[in-house]
């Protein structure tokens, strides 16, 4: 929090590099949060530069009352948010979000499923690359926040506005979703 | 990992959640795959696949270009800068130019022959008093003392 107050300080004070610091510090968490939600890498890089401009004029109204990093993820979300708005693109399939609308959810999957006997790992990670791409935006990016950029659950509340409890359902269904379609793929191939 | 957040409602769900959260667990550590049963397995393939970075990239030139970016937008005047950005405010601004153009069509032809009248009538009044020559002098005055009014100004 301390080499966040110092890097806002020197951008503030104008201070050469600065900026360009901060960019570099945080660009990687704006292209995985802009990149899932909006799939399109041209109009992702251009959301990320807005992203960035957008954080550079309002950066004096960072309070510290949260981390720079969900300060500035709000600020990516927001952005992504709103084009996918325009363009009347469903963030989210509403009942991933919703925890005990199906009880029969587990009913699905079969814990005495060989997985080493049925296929590949390459092949099996191949599968579940493209089940990950065919995800609602909203639930590609709590999924990525939290394996690849590995969030915890409040952070991603705080980027996305979403409460802990809602996060959480969306994990475990995307997940669960997930383990079902790699059964059913596995069990196509065995 | 996530111990402090509220369990799920369900509790079948629960226990499925506790066992993605383990294979999450095992996979960033590292922990070897020989005890794990079929669920695990699976799910730390899924936790695996789910940590992979995209495959498409900013430039790497990024951050430098946008700081540019950023210190050409600083400097631009104010004068520059584009005063409505988003499409609503142009919408908006070119709506009520259009109604201001049509207000004023409208007073013209309501009001047309009659303020017509008025300016003629206004220009033969000057022209009478033009044949003065204390008129034309006092005019001359008016006309130097606005003169140096907007001279003044420059001068500082």
């Amino acid at each position: 929090m301390s080499t966040d107050r110092e890097l806002v300080d020197a951008v503030l004070a104008k201070r050469a590099g600065a900026f360009e610091r901060l960019v570099r510090e945080y660009q990687g968490l704006v292209w995985h949060i802009v990149q899932r939600m909006v799939r399109q890498p041209e109009d992702a890089r251009e959301l990320c530069q807005e992203t960035f401009l957008r954080v550079h004029r309002t950066l004096h109204q960072y309070r510290h009352d949260a981390a720079l990093k969900s300060w500035i993820g709000r600020v990516a979300y927001s952005i992504a948010l709103r084009h996918l708005e325009k363009r009347r693109i469903e963030i989210a399939d509403i009942a991933t979000g919703a925890e005990d609308d199906d009880v029969g959810l587990l009913d699905r999957v079969d814990d005495g499923f060989d997985l080493e006997a049925a296929s590949a790992d390459a092949e099996l990670a191949r599968h579940l690359r493209s089940a990950i791409e065919t995800l609602p935006p909203l639930q590609r990016t709590i999924v990525t926040l939290y394996h690849l950029d590995e969030l915890p659950l409040a952070d991603i509340g705080a980027i996305t506005g979403l409460a802990i409890g809602t996060i959480k359902s969306h994990l475990f269904r995307t997940r669960l979703q997930l383990r079902q379609m790699l059964e059913s793929r596995l069990g196509a191939i065995a | 990992m996530n111990d402090t957040t509220k369990p799920l409602a369900n509790p079948a769900h629960e226990r499925e959640w506790q066992a993605q959260e383990r294979a999450v667990h095992a996979e960033r550590t590292h922990a070897a795959a020989n005890a794990d049963d079929a669920r695990s397995r699976e799910y730390r393939l899924i936790a695996r696949a789910l940590s992979e970075a995209p495959v498409d990239a900013l430039p790497e030139d990024f951050a430098a270009s946008v700081a540019r970016q950023a210190l050409a937008d600083q400097r631009m005047p104010a004068s520059d800068a584009e005063p409505f950005t988003s499409p609503f405010e142009r919408q908006l601004l070119q709506l009520l130019v259009a109604v201001f153009g049509v207000a004023i069509g409208a007073v013209v032809v309501s009001m047309g022959g009659e303020t017509l009248q008025s300016i003629g009538s206004s220009v033969r009044a000057i022209s009478a008093y033009a044949h003065n020559p204390w008129m034309l002098a006092l005019a001359a005055c008016l006309a130097l003392s606005a003169g140096g009014q907007l001279w003044r100004p420059r001068q500082r």
